[in-house]
């Protein structure tokens, strides 16, 4: 059972690997697991390699036509997302009473959690994007994108005025900013810290996005009935169940794991386009 | 070989555990105990060291069936390699000497 364990971690492990180096390496771990004395010392040699990355990412062949595919599934995915969730999610948010908090704070929460996983899973499926726009630029593309997307929304519902328009221009520009900062910082290898600039990013450009809005006044917000009169929690509830925050969580993340899952073409591919 | 590589701590560990036995055959296992570094951080040096030109890998040349194990793979710097290393390493050594009581009370007072 532990042996069979190791064995799949090593082989997990190796298939991060460059193809050239992947047997090699996974031949010589092997020889070493072998010849481990204890369990727990297989273990934690298996599993040490199957947590660790290469010291170089494999080149990946993505056929142009796949890359197309993704490419427009990341659009769909960014456009119809965003005008099918807003508004569905106002027949939750809108309206509360102490009755339906307890249940709407649960579902505020689950929400955000389940943006950020949305986002991930989209990413890990349309990895093919980044042959198509350059890693550099797809926050960029995936905030533009999103707020041409959010402005229609907002524009054919009617909601659509100059504060509005003029707090989801800063809300792009603090965006694009942001995530193009994490996608350089993840560049340079710090992909810890590029997480770190993208969670900074969501609460910074949510508040751009709501300059003009009750959110800003947090006192109309006629909140004080609730969390028994709490400011923090209360304020919490107040924008954990906002649907444009859950539209910029997923947006974010989606655009983030894009950028770290981008895989270098490999060498042939990339002299060939070099040469024509 | 690249004579531009990183010397990061690991690195330096992984080196000076070659260089202490320069013409040894070292295998991944009894360069995690010398160097102190688990699996997951030791291949990937050994791999970059490796395409940098400083090690030689070679397999263990063994029947697995007669020895009841697979081969092991060997690295060993390469002649190139080792006086790079060394000087690599004492200069390394040298940034992080702690200086001496007299220099330092000298340069305090300038």
């Amino acid at each position: 059972m532990i042996s069979r364990l190791c064995h799949t971690l090593l082989a997990r492990a190796a298939r991060r690997w460059p193809v050239d180096l992947r047997a090699a390496m996974l031949a010589e771990w092997q020889a070493e697991l072998h010849v481990l004395p204890t369990t727990a010392q297989r273990l934690r040699y298996a599993a040490s390699l199957a947590t660790s990355r290469p010291h170089r990412e494999g080149a990946v062949l993505i056929s142009p036509q796949r890359a197309v595919a993704h490419g427009l599934l990341w659009l769909a995915l960014i456009t119809v997302l965003p005008t099918v969730y807003l508004p569905l999610a106002l027949n939750w948010t809108s309206g509360m009473d102490p009755g339906t908090v307890v249940w709407q704070t649960w579902v505020a929460g689950g929400s955000v959690v389940a943006a950020a996983v949305l986002g991930a899973v989209c990413g890990s499926l349309t990895t093919g994007v980044t042959r198509v726009i350059e890693p550099m630029s797809v926050a960029r593309w995936t905030v533009g994108v999103g707020y041409v997307t959010v402005v229609a929304y907002y524009l054919v519902g009617g909601g659509l005025d100059g504060a509005m328009l003029t707090d989801m221009t800063y809300w792009a520009l603090s965006a694009v900013a942001l995530c193009t900062l994490a996608a350089k910082v993840a560049g340079a290898g710090w992909r810890l810290l590029s997480w770190v600039i993208v969670v900074i990013a969501v609460p910074v450009t949510f508040w751009f996005a709501h300059l003009h809005s009750a959110l800003s006044d947090f006192s109309a917000l006629g909140m004080e009935y609730f969390f028994g009169g709490e400011y923090l929690p209360a304020f919490l509830f107040a924008v954990g169940k906002q649907e444009l925050l859950h539209v910029i969580i997923f947006l974010f993340v989606y655009a983030h794991v894009l950028v770290l899952r981008h895989r270098a073409a490999p060498v042939a591919e990339a002299s060939q386009e070099v040469a024509a | 070989m690249n004579t531009e590589l990183r010397l990061t701590v690991p690195v330096a560990r992984v080196l000076a555990a070659l260089v202490a036995d320069p013409s040894g055959d070292h295998y991944g296992m009894e360069l995690m105990q010398s160097s102190g570094l688990p699996s997951g951080t030791l291949y990937p040096i050994l791999a970059r060291l490796t395409e940098a030109g400083w090690l030689d890998k070679r397999w263990e040349d063994i029947d697995p069936s007669e020895a009841g194990r697979p081969a092991r793979a060997y690295y060993r710097l390469t002649p190139a390699a080792l006086p790079v290393a060394r000087q690599r390493l004492a200069e390394l050594h040298e940034q992080t000497r702690p200086a001496h009581p007299h220099v330092a009370a000298k340069e305090a007072t300038a």
